[in-house]
């Protein structure tokens, strides 16, 4: 299963990377004449401006995986930064910190990313900086958990009564304990990542628009045009599909491995 | 109990709070201003000011926040910029679909995911097992608004079948306010309800195999009783929870439902707000919608409480 997962991954990331080569046409050439039907030529044919859907659909591979990689990143690390920082310095610090936590877990992930993006307006760097942050919170509550149980076990006593600086039990220590957790959520987020900016640039609030995110290509000015030319609107969520298929069962791969007697990470610490 | 629910509902105090300033101060820092947006690029300085004290957007912020606390208080939620109404009104107008089709879903979605889940579990290492575990993960990787538009798609070309246009109160035509609600309905439904039978199966399974079950069984008591008992306060607990959370998550997909399927509900008015800028929709919106995440949190833990007697007495959701 992960194996299969882990494939169609490296598949997907194969093309993204090598785009330029594995695409026939310019994704944002409207040299070609429209509503074309699949045809050997255009093997996903063409849209409504006459660019061709296949080659949109591989450069959007670059956009999508590259949006959810570096957003995955960000939450990643920031979650895992302030995961540990509130557990591990307790007291006030934790208090803020959750409230505020709190706080921002109030509205929900696609209304949060919404406002986030009426409030930012439309790039790509905006779109991974909002998907990044806004899962920091969650990611930290899961991160803290952990922290929490590991900050009480004995060796952690030890080595602080070795003379260990809260810095050295910090890098040393804590840190490491938190990696089988935090690739769990990275690789399950990947698939979530890729999900929100498509549904970000389909309501029209993400990746801005020449550029060809498979979200945006099935939005807009698609959607008028869906009676003469279904296949646009079928090949970029067909692609959608199999990336987050693909990114799940590396995700439920790796949670086996790692965690194979977890009931559920549900318990998101309320 | 009673004194956890009071408990439990003053906490939420500083948090509204606090989320209220979040959603205000996002709204504020935004470039552009809402008088600057409503005037268009050609405005000259002097409307622009004219606008910005007519809107009191000239005053400073704190100024600006307790202003609006005030009509919040009041019950004033502001016009919106975009149509010129009461926010109030149009959020009235549209409650009843977007809650329609919430109710329809959460239907949906629970039968979906605890029959599947709970037949996952049964035949548990069996091909039955296997390939609803398939089915839920495709159905979870499948975006929504790529099924929802599929299913507007396919049968308008391939049967010239298409849903109502507008919107068809349930009591005015049953048979057509199916046909409007059931299909977003059953695309929401099904991806949220896969969601849910993966940790309704991993939940059951985890119960099932622990000790207190073979003990159970070794007394001599009938399966029902054992099941009724002893499993399914201990499995509903992590159920309850993931139901909560789907019911977030419904929120937001019903943002992208109700504009695929052309539903006039309140999805579809934070997005338009959303797009056209609209910060005063925006901001009471979501306060709304945080209040409203709120009072689903308060009935989980409430839920919690009622079944395992240990939050109760500590007031942890976690013994």
């Amino acid at each position: 299963m992960g194996v299969m997962g882990a494939s169609i991954l490296g598949f997907l990331i194969l093309i993204a990377v090598a785009a330029p080569l594995v695409a026939p046409y310019d994704p944002q050439s409207i040299e070609f004449d429209s509503f074309q039907k699949p045809s050997l030529a255009h093997p996903f044919g063409t849209d409504n401006l006459g660019r061709d859907v296949f080659s949109r659909v591989i450069y959007g591979a670059r956009i999508s995986l590259g949006i959810g990689i570096a957003a995955t990143a960000i939450a990643s690390i920031g979650g895992t930064l302030v995961g540990v920082v509130s557990a591990y310095f307790a007291g006030w610090v934790d208090y803020v910190i959750q409230r505020m936590v709190e706080v921002v877990m109030c509205l929900p992930a696609l209304i949060l990313l919404i406002v986030l993006a009426a409030v930012l307006g439309q790039s790509i760097k905006n779109v991974i900086l909002i998907l990044g942050i806004a899962a920091i919170p969650i990611m930290s509550r899961l991160v803290r958990s952990i922290v929490l149980s590991e900050k009480e076990q004995p060796y952690i006593e030890a080595a602080r009564s070795l003379g260990a600086s809260n810095m050295r039990i910090l890098f040393v220590h804590v840190f490491p304990s938190t990696l089988p957790l935090a690739a769990i959520l990275a690789s399950l987020s990947l698939g979530l990542f890729i999900l929100a900016e498509a549904g970000l640039s389909f309501l029209g609030l993400g990746v801005p628009v020449p550029n060809p995110s498979w979200g945006a290509d099935m939005s807009g000015t698609a959607r008028t045009y869906f009676q003469q030319e279904p296949w646009v609107a079928i090949f970029p969520g067909l692609a959608i599909s199999l990336t987050i298929l693909g990114a799940n069962l590396v995700g439920e791969a790796i949670r086996d491995i790692i965690d194979p007697f977890a009931k559920s990470f549900g318990s998101t610490g309320r | 109990m009673l004194g956890y629910i009071v408990r439990r509902l003053l906490a939420m105090v500083p948090i509204l709070f606090g989320l209220s300033v979040l959603v205000f101060v996002l709204c504020r820092i935004a470039p552009g201003n809402i008088a600057q947006i409503k005037l268009g690029p050609d405005a000259t300085p002097e409307q622009v000011a004219e606008l910005e004290h007519e809107y009191g957007i000239d005053k400073p912020l704190p100024e600006q926040y307790v202003v609006w606390m005030r009509d919040i208080a009041h019950f004033d939620l502001g016009k919106s910029l975009l149509r010129d109404r009461p926010i109030k009104d149009e959020i009235a107008s549209r409650l009843p679909v977007t809650v329609q089709l919430l109710i329809m879903t959460m239907g949906v979605s629970t039968t979906l995911g605890l029959t599947i889940g709970a037949v996952s579990a049964m035949n548990h290492g069996r091909p039955l097992d296997s390939l609803l575990r398939g089915v839920s993960i495709l159905g979870m990787s499948v975006p929504t608004f790529w099924v929802a538009t599929l299913v507007i798609l396919l049968p308008s070309i391939y049967f010239s079948y298409a849903p109502p246009f507008s919107h068809i109160g349930f009591f005015q035509n049953p048979w057509d306010n199916l046909r409007e609600y059931g299909p977003p309905a059953l695309v929401l439904g099904f991806a949220s309800g896969c969601g849910l039978a993966r940790i309704v199966r991993g939940s059951i399974l985890g119960v099932v195999s622990q000790d207190f079950m073979r003990t159970a069984r070794a007394k001599g008591l009938s399966e029902a009783v054992v099941i009724r008992r002893h499993a399914l306060g201990n499995v509903m607990l992590p159920i309850i929870t993931i139901l909560g959370m789907e019911v977030l998550g419904l929120i937001g997909g019903a943002v992208i439902i109700e504009q695929v399927f052309n539903l006039n509900g309140l999805g579809r008015f934070i997005l338009e707000s959303a797009l056209s800028r609209d910060y005063p929709a925006i901001q009471s919106m979501a306060l709304i919608i945080g209040v409203a995440v709120m009072l689903v949190f308060l009935l989980i833990d409430l839920a919690y409480a009622w079944l395992d007697p240990r939050v109760r007495l500590t007031g942890e959701s976690h013994a």
